[in-house]
């Protein structure tokens, strides 16, 4: 028996659209299937296997500008799949933008650009001559073809014209149920406009004559509203020649509200196959975790004919605006097609629109997860069934919205079996699915009350700002609502780190980590605000802001490599991590905790538990990296916990009071005296409101800050475990005078002088700098002329202090290293006091203790902490080397 | 130029070069007799150099000033002065330093050195557990070698030694060592532009002229200055965004001098630098690191 099942699809939401048309012969054993794309795949015993070309694909390389992502999408799968080199890339990059690039003027192939930064721009340059520019890909006017090729090459999704960020990925297999498989792949995307799209997915399959399925869904976003439709039926017939019955085996409609920051979700389906069933089912779920309702409806549908009938849908709401419905049809006669949805948004700032007629605020508790089957719709909510037409499921949304992401995933499957022959084992079976996803819709802007400083100062055109950074960053937003410097900021930041990297994140923990991007973009925002209202430049706030992100992905990247060893305990520490810091973001306030002040930690090894240094057989490899681990996630408790305890403050938005003309600058500063230092700790009076004494902190913030409560006990006089002067030149004891930086406590001193508020110490001069630098007096009281000073450097849990800038710790070059830092530093004062303690250094009045102890639990074993003139300088021997380096 | 506007109103440059200056004395008089004062001289040096180009533009002081620190660190290498480091970013920058000033005595006794395990960058403490920079400082010290000795030996040996630098670059030891990543990122990007530059050098180096069509030579090193001027293009537009995202100075950039050197090398090796000149004249983005002045009477050391 001859059969022909077919399924085809087609995506087009937010400006990428993909066309997938199927076709399998069957008879029998012999199988026959083929994909219109221009590529058939045909089982070993193959009767048919018609070769015709796809127009569609054809058009993909012709000079359509709109049809060149046809080509850039194969070769984004291809480089997905892993399957091709750079060189192999760049080739069938080439070839599919510009087939005659590839050949000489003689009909030789042409030259390969060669891997490499040439590589890039030899491909930048074929995507120049397909129109894809720098300009167009928005990283300004001064860019050249490396950065276009290496941006493409590193990506999988490109910018039209418009700035509408494309991105398709598509998978297809074709399982015959016998001999053979077909596994193939093509997605065409194209592009209308950032601000309005309509998506469109279709399934269809046909058994013969006798059965035939199609199920429809599409979404269409105009402005702020966003409608969606989808429409199942099926239609059989049992005999060929006779009139094939129209049957519409299902409709639903659902809508959507959201009485508060909360997502509800309302649905109606209906089955009716043109009023001759006697039954039908439908089901509809609705879930808001935390605050969760839930519904659900089925019924089964069908008449006399097609007991069977049967229909479901599903759907799911969250905070993140998590829907899911699924559109089942069967057909007595055994075919299936089945339509699966997924669509999914966040809508922060979202409100209740009343008046919305068919809106229903679900606000019943969580009821577990996931749809229950048969279960009936929840009490007082109630049901909404309705005749609608095949396309008549629509869903509006219109309102302030602000910030709200919406995505769509498709899933469709198809089924089909001989008449009458369900399950045996000749059965032939599709399955197709596609996957498409968009973010970044952004809203009309809301208006929003004036500020102070007009809003010329503002970076951010709305108040989807933030979000609309993390979509800039993830690369699914054109950033359109940006102000130019933070767009360009920002762009610097995704062409250092790569859109794939920050995807990934989000991919890796999705809630918490764009939670917390969210928080820490606001908080950027906010520096960026304070300091234009008050004249200064942004630049330092949007760069901290920058480089907090990029370390945030560094903190990622560090816990993915420790993954593969430590297992999942990392990742559970990880979202812990992500969390806390989102936490830590949004409270703002003097003693925020940053991403790269973690990762200091972390890498120094300071997270290894106290038991682990004086045991003779230290854990390695997995059992430490939990260990470590386990200590960390007590530690971020412990912080959680203390954090809760302490008084609420406002977030931070002190960038002007703590940058501005005529003010302290973070980390140095002068004029405290250590007498005076130690008077006010005597007196007991707490001036350092961020002692590690009080509050648990990070292990190498707590060292750093244990400088403070040493100075106290020795009153300035740096001595040995005998009590003999460590800084003693020439015999003569000498002892500490004025703190002239300090790098954590630094920014408390800062905070105790002008205000808590203040940037976070991201600045790696501040976190790899020198801990502390004092200069030094008579024991006497004296000034010395000229001057001398100290750095006292920290050494928790006998960790190895990070080598930075090429340079081992505590060594000339790492000091020099340091000191050209603060020369070039912006801030005169910095370089003035770089200056000095060159001089110093080169005539040997720059002198170096450390301080070693312990740290447990975020707080500091007090008793721990000694002063040692100097680390020993390891002798070349004992210094790591590339290991079997040799010249050729 | 990378600094701020107001840099030389607030007299950022000014206050720097009368330091450096000061610097520079303490350190010519101290280095006699403490190698570990020859870095710090030469670092010095540099960064004056800097100072003078962006007050001054004075060409003949500035290379003068990194004649200066070509030959302080050369001693250093050469001589194996106590207390000298002899790391292969030092040897690197002496490479570069050397060139750009047209130092043929300094560039001569540095394309001697043998920059190995056992040999001249042994004791090296600096940047001593990046495989890349050895292999970086390899294959430079053979280019020159090269060039010194005109052979093509030397030369094909230095293109495997920056294919290795190249391979062996790690970003995660980039992004350990500078702990701002925008600068951790700009090294790197540096560091692959340089291992790139010197590999079409040394690839053109290393073709023997007689062998093959003399034809296919010529398009062989036309594509070679194409992709020098691809590299430097893209280079320089990085460093200009590294620059323009942060907002403290950096004076070693107001000139890009492994650029400098590097074009140098390449005119040199008997590359076309037409394109060079083209970029100056259209006005191309970033090159007013890469300043003509500096470069011209490329005189070649021999």
């Amino acid at each position: 028996m001859a059969t022909k099942v077919g399924i085809e699809g087609e995506f087009n939401i937010a400006g990428v659209s993909a066309e997938v048309r199927v076709e399998v012969d069957g008879a029998g054993s012999q199988v026959s299937a083929k994909v219109d794309a221009g590529t058939s795949v045909s089982a070993p015993d193959q009767s048919s296997a018609p070769g015709q070309s796809d127009p569609a694909f054809e058009a993909a390389n012709t000079e359509n500008p709109a049809d060149r992502y046809g080509a850039q999408a194969r070769v984004a799968d291809h480089l997905n799949a892993g399957r091709y080199t750079w060189q192999k890339l760049n080739e069938q990059f080439n070839a599919a933008l510009n087939p005659a690039a590839s050949e000489g003027e003689d009909g030789t192939t042409a030259r390969q650009p060669d891997a490499g930064p040439r590589g890039y721009g030899r491909l930048g340059q074929q995507a120049a001559e397909q129109g894809i520019t720098a300009q167009t890909l928005g990283f300004g006017p001064g860019n050249r073809y490396g950065q276009v090729g290496k941006y493409l090459a590193g990506r999988d999704s490109i910018r039209d014209e418009t700035g509408a960020l494309l991105e398709a990925r598509s998978t297809a297999t074709t399982d015959t149920g016998t001999p053979g498989a077909l596994s193939q792949t093509l997605a065409r995307a194209s592009s209308q406009s950032a601000t309005a799209f309509e998506g469109t997915a279709e399934a269809s399959v046909t058994w013969g004559d006798s059965a035939e399925a199609k199920s429809a869904a599409s979404v269409r976003r105009t402005g702020s509203s966003i409608t969606a439709s989808s429409a199942t039926a099926a239609q059989a017939t049992d005999e060929p020649a006779r009139a094939p019955s129209s049957t519409t085996v299902g409709s639903g409609d659902r809508e959507l509200s959201d009485p508060s920051d909360d997502f509800a979700y309302q649905i109606a389906f209906k089955l009716d196959p043109d009023g001759e069933s006697d039954r039908s089912e439908g089901r509809f779920v609705a879930r808001v975790p935390g605050r969760t309702a839930r519904q659900s409806q089925e019924r089964v549908g069908g008449n006399q004919d097609r007991p069977d009938y049967h229909g479901s849908f599903e759907a799911e709401g969250s905070r993140r605006m998590t829907g899911e419905r699924e559109a089942v049809a069967r057909t007595s006669q055994g075919a299936q097609a089945a339509l699966a949805t997924e669509s999914y948004g966040v809508s922060p700032n979202q409100r209740h629109q009343p008046g919305g007629g068919t809106q229903t605020a679900l606000d019943q508790p969580d009821q577990g997860d996931g749809p229950k089957q048969g279960q009936d719709h929840a009490p007082g909510v109630p049901s909404r069934d309705r005749a609608l037409s095949p396309a008549g499921v629509s869903r509006q949304v219109e309102g302030p919205g602000a910030g709200y992401k919406f995505g769509l995933r498709s899933h469709l499957a198809g089924y089909a079996s001989p008449p009458g022959r369900a399950g045996e084992d000749d059965r032939l079976a599709l399955n197709l699915s596609g996957k498409f996803t968009t973010f970044g819709l952004e809203p009309a802007p809301e208006e929003r009350p004036s500020q102070p400083g007009g809003a010329e100062t503002r970076l951010v055109t709305d108040r989807s700002g933030s979000s609309s950074i993390v979509d800039f960053l993830s690369g699914t937003a054109a950033g359109k609502t940006l102000s130019p410097n933070a767009l360009d900021v920002l762009d610097r930041a995704a062409l250092v780190v790569g859109h794939e990297a920050i995807q990934n994140l989000f991919h890796r923990h999705g809630e918490r980590a764009a939670q917390l991007a969210q928080q820490a973009t606001e908080r950027a925002i906010r520096l960026c605000e304070s300091a234009l209202q008050r004249g200064l430049r942004p630049d330092q706030a949007l760069r901290e802001a920058t480089g907090e992100l990029l370390s945030v992905l560094q903190l990622a990247k560090y816990f993915e490599r420790l993954e593969q060893t430590g297992g999942r305990i990392v990742r559970q520490a990880e979202a812990a991590v992500l969390g806390f810091l989102a936490q830590q973001y949004g409270r703002g306030g003097s003693e925020i905790i940053t991403a790269a002040e973690l990762l200091r930690d972390l890498r120094a090894g300071l997270f290894a538990p106290l038991s682990e240094l004086n045991n003779p057989f230290p854990l390695t490899g997995r059992a430490r990296v939990i260990s470590e681990m386990v200590e960390l996630l007590r530690l971020l408790e412990a912080l959680a916990k203390a954090l809760e305890d302490s008084p609420a403050r406002q977030p931070a938005i002190g960038y002007g009071e703590q940058y501005g003309p005529n003010q302290p600058k973070p980390g140095a500063f002068s004029g405290i005296n250590v007498d005076d230092l130690v008077g006010e700790m005597r007196g007991g009076r707490k001036i350092m409101p961020d002692f590690s004494l009080v509050m648990p902190t990070l292990p190498g913030r707590a060292g750093r800050e244990e400088i403070a409560r040493f100075l106290k006990s020795f009153t300035g006089m740096l001595t040995d475990a005998r009590g003999k002067p460590l800084v003693a030149p020439d015999g003569t004891p000498l002892r500490l005078g004025e703190l002239l930086w300090l790098s954590t406590a630094g920014g408390a001193f800062s905070a105790l002088l002008e205000t808590e508020d203040r940037p976070a110490h991201i600045s790696p001069m501040l976190l790899y700098g020198f801990d502390a630098i004092y200069s030094v007096i008579g024991i006497d009281g004296r000034a010395l002329t000229p001057n001398h000073f100290v750095a006292v450097q920290v050494e928790i849990n006998s960790s190895d202090l990070a080598w930075v800038y090429g340079q081992q710790p505590l060594s000339e070059g790492w000091m020099r290293a340091l000191i050209e830092r603060l020369k070039d530093s912006y801030w005169p004062e910095h370089n003035i006091l770089g200056e000095m303690l060159e001089e110093a250094l080169t005539a040997g009045r720059f002198h170096t203790v450390l301080l070693r102890g312990l740290v447990e639990a975020g707080q500091p074993v007090s008793t721990s902490f000694h002063v040692a003139r100097e680390r020993a300088q390891a002798s070349i021997s004992d210094l790591p080397f590339i290991p079997g380096f040799a010249v050729s | 130029m990378s600094a701020p506007a107001s840099s030389s109103v607030d007299g950022y440059d000014a206050r720097s070069l009368r330091h450096e200056r000061r610097m520079i004395s303490i350190y010519r008089r101290d280095a006699q007799n403490d190698g570990g004062l020859l870095q710090p001289l030469a670092n010095a040096c540099r960064r004056a150099a800097s100072f003078e180009w962006i007050l001054f533009r004075d060409v003949n002081a500035v290379r003068r000033l990194w004649a200066e620190a070509a030959r302080t660190l050369a001693a250093g290498f050469t001589q194996r002065r106590p207390g000298f480091d002899p790391s292969p970013d030092q040897l690197i920058l002496a490479l570069h330093l050397s060139i750009a000033a047209k130092d043929r005595d300094s560039f001569t006794s540095l394309s001697q050195i043998c920059p190995d395990r056992a040999g001249a960058l042994r004791e090296a403490r600096a940047f001593r557990a990046s495989r890349a920079h050895f292999h970086l400082a390899e294959g430079y010290t053979l280019i020159a070698r090269s060039l010194v000795e005109r052979r093509r030996e030397p030369a094909r040996a230095a293109v495997q030694s920056l294919d290795a630098a190249r391979r062996t670059s790690d970003r995660g030891w980039w992004e350990q060592q500078f702990p701002e990543p925008l600068e951790a990122a700009w090294r790197l990007c540096e560091h692959e532009a340089l291992c790139a530059l010197l590999s079409a050098v040394a690839q053109v180096l290393a073709d023997e002229p007689g062998r093959g069509n003399e034809r296919a030579r010529v398009a062989k090193i036309n594509l070679a200055a194409d992709e020098i001027s691809a590299i430097v293009d893209d280079t320089l537009l990085l460093l200009d965004r590294f620059i323009a995202s942060d907002i403290n100075h950096h004076p070693k950039l107001y000139c890009w001098l492994p650029g400098l050197a590097l074009c140098t090398l390449a005119a040199t090796a008997g590359l076309p630098m037409q394109w060079l000149l083209e970029r100056h004249a259209s006005r191309a983005p970033g090159y007013e690191r890469l300043p003509l002045d500096l470069l011209r009477n490329v005189a070649v050391p021999e």
